[in-house]
């Protein structure tokens, strides 16, 4: 198996912002999970500022908390 | 002072008017209370991911400030008690900001994914060929990219 390394630690250009939806839609599953680290091989800091980041923008209902959440 | 964002979201019912004097009067709460109104962004009328308080929609507005911690109580306790609010986060972005740097910015107006439906579009004209499009667009996935991105600020922190 291939090592995997952070994306973020990678890529400068990949931000994290939970304002907008868009950077932050590949770090959940299509449930609206958080992906764990042991699958996406993001580095420790980087993942801690995507599940801050994913749980604000669920809060403000920018992306789902759940799969089927229809109301 | 230090830097805060607050976004709120409004009830969709709330027209273009109110939604302006609404937003003026959270602005003038940070004002009064000693906080700098940095930027006011009015993301325009959005699809929400789900239901808040029976609304499947609403305004998002971002308010960008200098303040202190009781300013941002201030501010939620007003945003708290309006009706017009259906949700609210503050978050904490910098810590010992001199106000002096930061310059007062004019707002700034998005137009959102989800603006209103059936109100604004025009009415149907007996000429056009009767070819009915299926409901409302399920996603509109495209529009979500609109919220800015903000200066970069090393590890925000959130209050309350
Ligand atoms: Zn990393």
């Amino acid at each position: 198996m291939r090592k995997k390394v952070c994306r973020y630690c990678v890529d400068r250009e990949a931000i994290i912002d939970y304002k907008n939806a868009e950077t932050i839609r590949h770090a959940v599953t299509e449930r609206g999970k958080i992906i764990p680290r042991r699958i996406s091989g993001n580095c420790a800091k980087h993942q801690r500022e995507i599940t801050i980041a994913v749980k604000r923008a669920r809060q403000l209902a920018l992306i789902p908390c759940t799969a089927t959440q229809l109301d | 002072m230090r830097e805060y964002e607050t976004i709120f979201i409004l009830r969709p019912e709330l027209a273009g008017d109110a939604v302006d004097a609404f937003n003026a009067r959270m602005k003038e709460v940070v004002t009064t209370s000693g906080g700098k109104v940095i930027r006011l962004s009015n993301w325009g009328k959005k699809r929400l991911a789900y239901r808040l308080k029976k609304c499947s929609r609403g305004t998002y507005v971002h308010l960008l400030y200098l303040a202190d911690g009781r300013v941002v109580a201030e501010l939620e306790r007003n945003l708290r008690l309006s009706d017009n609010v259906i949700r609210h986060l503050s978050v904490l972005l910098a810590k010992d900001v001199d106000p002096a740097t930061r310059q007062t910015e004019a707002d700034v107006r998005m137009r959102g994914d989800a603006e209103d439906e059936g109100v604004s579009a025009p009415p149907a004209l007996a000429a056009q060929p009767a070819i009915q499009e299926p409901a409302a667009p399920k996603e509109a996935a495209a529009a979500a990219a609109a919220a800015p991105a903000e200066a970069a600020v090393d590890e925000p922190e959130d209050e309350t």
